[in-house]
């Protein structure tokens, strides 16, 4: 955030800059299904590159039953990929619930176990994804029953450097 | 690692970047930085059903590629309802420096820590690696009183040797 008693506020500037920069969000949402794996992507595409700084995510908890059932522990693992060049930037699947917050998301109606806390705390992780790649989101679900993950990367998309030249 | 840094690695931009979003134009040279020293996570999953301790950790870095380490996130799996032991012990293996003088409990550092919670607190931890380090953790407990698994993530900045560019 802008410091007022530090920084002074050249709005002209920041009207300039903001034709090269400017804050970002992208969303990615995907169901898993029932024990299986798959590779979900948010594309880049060819605006600019995407500097990441943070995430926020949800995931589902149902496990298979008749009705479903939704049992509160975690069975999203996530690895996340850099896209253009196939670079993990995690060493392994992590748990959703390791690095996404506000979390659980209580789907199903009459389940006794509490609301998630409704807590956003961004996980920190930065990261420039380069124009027409990809943010690359590899997702294992070990329920028996499909979970929906929900993502959004905050960041800031950045013009190619050629177009600024334009 | 004094080498390493003095051959001109550093780090990424702070968290103050949002500042200089509207302060400085980000140029190529940055992009190419932070693509150089970026975010990335390492992580394990512990079985404790075997009651055996010491548990040893260790997450061994490659030559090309050091490691800042941020902080630690854990989970105790299925063990909510029961108030686990777990004490851990971090050490820098390039400096074969113990960062404790004696294991901590590990929900003193992280959270979520029990599966009803979901909250993400974390004590930040400063600690860097050299290039084929290794960043080793040992985990302590009690036999019979564990849940099934710990789940264990770092955050934290890996540095690069490679000079790469996105251009």
């Amino acid at each position: 955030m802008l410091n007022p008693y530090h920084e002074k506020i050249d709005i002209s500037r920041i009207i300039q800059l903001q034709n090269y920069q400017y804050q970002n969000a992208l969303y990615l949402e995907e169901e898993v299904p029932a024990s299986s794996q798959l590779d979900a992507a948010v594309s880049i595409t060819s605006i600019g590159h995407f500097m990441l700084l943070s995430m926020t995510g949800s995931y589902t908890t149902k496990i298979a039953d008749s009705p479903a059932v939704d049992d509160n522990i975690n069975h999203l693992f996530v690895q996340l990929v850099d896209g253009a060049n196939h670079r993990e930037l995690f060493d392994d699947y992590i748990p959703a619930n390791l690095f996404l917050s506000p979390g659980r998301e209580k789907v199903l109606a009459g389940v006794d176990i509490p609301v998630s806390s409704p807590l956003f705390l961004e996980y920190p992780f930065i990261y420039t994804f380069p124009l027409n790649g990809q943010i690359l989101v590899r997702i294992r679900n070990d329920s028996d029953y499909a979970n929906t993950l929900r993502i959004m990367f905050k960041g800031i998309r950045i013009f190619n450097i050629q177009r600024q030249d334009l | 690692m004094q080498e390493f840094i003095r051959e001109g690695k550093t780090f990424p931009f702070p968290y103050s970047v949002y500042q200089a979003l509207l302060t400085q134009k980000i140029t190529g040279d940055m992009l190419s930085q932070i693509n150089q020293n970026h975010s990335f996570s390492f992580y394990k999953r512990i079985d404790l059903t075997t009651g055996v301790f010491p548990i040893t950790i260790i997450w061994r870095l490659p030559e090309d590629y050091g490691y800042h380490l941020e902080g630690l996130r854990a989970y105790y799996g299925q063990g909510e309802n029961l108030s686990p032991v777990i004490y851990y012990q971090l050490y820098q293996t390039n400096r074969n420096r113990e960062l404790q003088d004696n294991p901590i409990p590990l929900r003193l550092i992280t959270t979520p820590g029990s599966n009803q919670l979901n909250r993400y607190y974390m004590v930040r931890l400063n600690i860097t690696y050299a290039p084929a380090a290794m960043i080793k953790i040992v985990i302590q407990g009690q036999s019979g009183q564990n849940p099934e698994f710990i789940d264990i993530m770092t955050e934290g900045l890996r540095i690069t040797r490679e000079y790469r560019t996105i251009y």
